[in-house]
């Protein structure tokens, strides 16, 4: 009777374990499909690297989407870029696509004050 | 009995793996991480907008048109944005005292500087300002306002500002200080 309980608690041991790598699984899978967060990072490295701010002034938004491509975060995506200002003005294109995310960054200007927001577009 | 340190063993087993994996992993996975970025992004920007509005010669009026802006963006991305913000600007031997209130309801700022109490009543989106005569190159600034405390030591003849962000967005929050 014995070791017919201890080997229900050890199948049981076991599909806990098997429940648990299925969920880190679907985590990583969840990271693997979270586009934005890796744009975050792609946007907030241009901008540590003090291009951000320059390029947006000048409504350059080929020259940011060069910079993300060379940050290495989005490989494997398409993506563009877009700046706005705050009448809601925009230079650049939204991608027309079925699987699309949006990671935004805001800036305040560069050297006078001039509110602009550049939307970086990932899809796919 | 013994059956039973399998079970424990399957515990211990699932924490180590988590405990185990590279932290960013485990936080990408959150749903507040665009908060997070975007929190982090007003901490670098409020300060910069600030600078920009000193350059213009009306920090005031930029502190807060870049306060609205941020909340309008906010809205687009169905964050809800409250906002408050105290700004210190030398003035001779005073020290000007200004506090932004963008929290969505009536908010009563108590300012004590080098040991002097102010109270300041701000009208939601609204601005209000005192002064508090100061001596030396520094001075204390305790700011109370809803519940939330903060205490300070500014340069004088430097103008600083305090901010106090909190992003919401089903269930997930995330606040911020900004002392710059």
């Amino acid at each position: 009777m014995k070791g017919a309980w201890r080997t229900i608690e050890a199948v049981i041991a076991g599909v806990v374990i098997l429940l648990f790598a299925a969920a880190l699984g679907s985590t990583q899978s969840i990271v693997k499909s979270s586009p934005p967060v890796h744009g975050y990072r792609a946007l907030g490295a241009v901008y540590e690297k003090g291009m951000l701010r320059t390029y947006a002034a000048h409504m350059d938004f080929s020259a940011i989407d060069s910079e993300v491509a060379d940050t290495g975060y989005l490989t494997g995506f398409n993506h563009t870029v877009q700046i706005c200002g705050a009448s809601g003005s925009c230079a650049g294109q939204v991608p027309s696509s079925d699987e699309l995310w949006v990671s935004r960054m805001l800036l305040s200007g560069d050297e006078t004050y001039e509110p602009l927001e550049v939307i970086l577009y990932i899809y796919r | 009995m013994k059956g039973e340190f399998f079970l424990i063993g399957a515990l211990l087993i699932c924490l180590l793996l988590f405990f185990g994996l590279p932290p960013e992993i485990r936080m990408e996975s959150t749903a507040a991480e665009d908060l997070r970025f975007f929190s982090d992004n007003l901490g670098h920007e409020i300060p910069h907008a600030l600078n920009l509005g000193l350059n213009g010669s009306d920090p005031v009026g930029t502190l807060y048109n870049f306060t609205g802006f941020s909340i309008s963006r906010a809205t687009d991305l169905r964050f809800n944005m409250t906002c408050y913000w105290v700004l210190f600007m030398q003035q001779g031997n005073a020290v000007n005292v200004t506090a932004g209130n963008f929290m969505g309801s009536a908010r009563t700022f108590e300012i004590e500087v080098d040991g002097n109490k102010k109270y300041l009543q701000v009208t939601p989106d609204g601005v209000n300002s005192t002064t508090f005569a100061v001596s030396g190159y520094t001075f204390k600034v305790i700011i109370n306002s809803g519940g939330d405390s903060k205490e300070a030591t500014l340069l004088t003849n430097k103008t600083s500002v305090y901010s106090f962000i909190s992003l919401d967005r089903r269930g997930s929050t995330v606040r911020k200080e900004i002392l710059a």
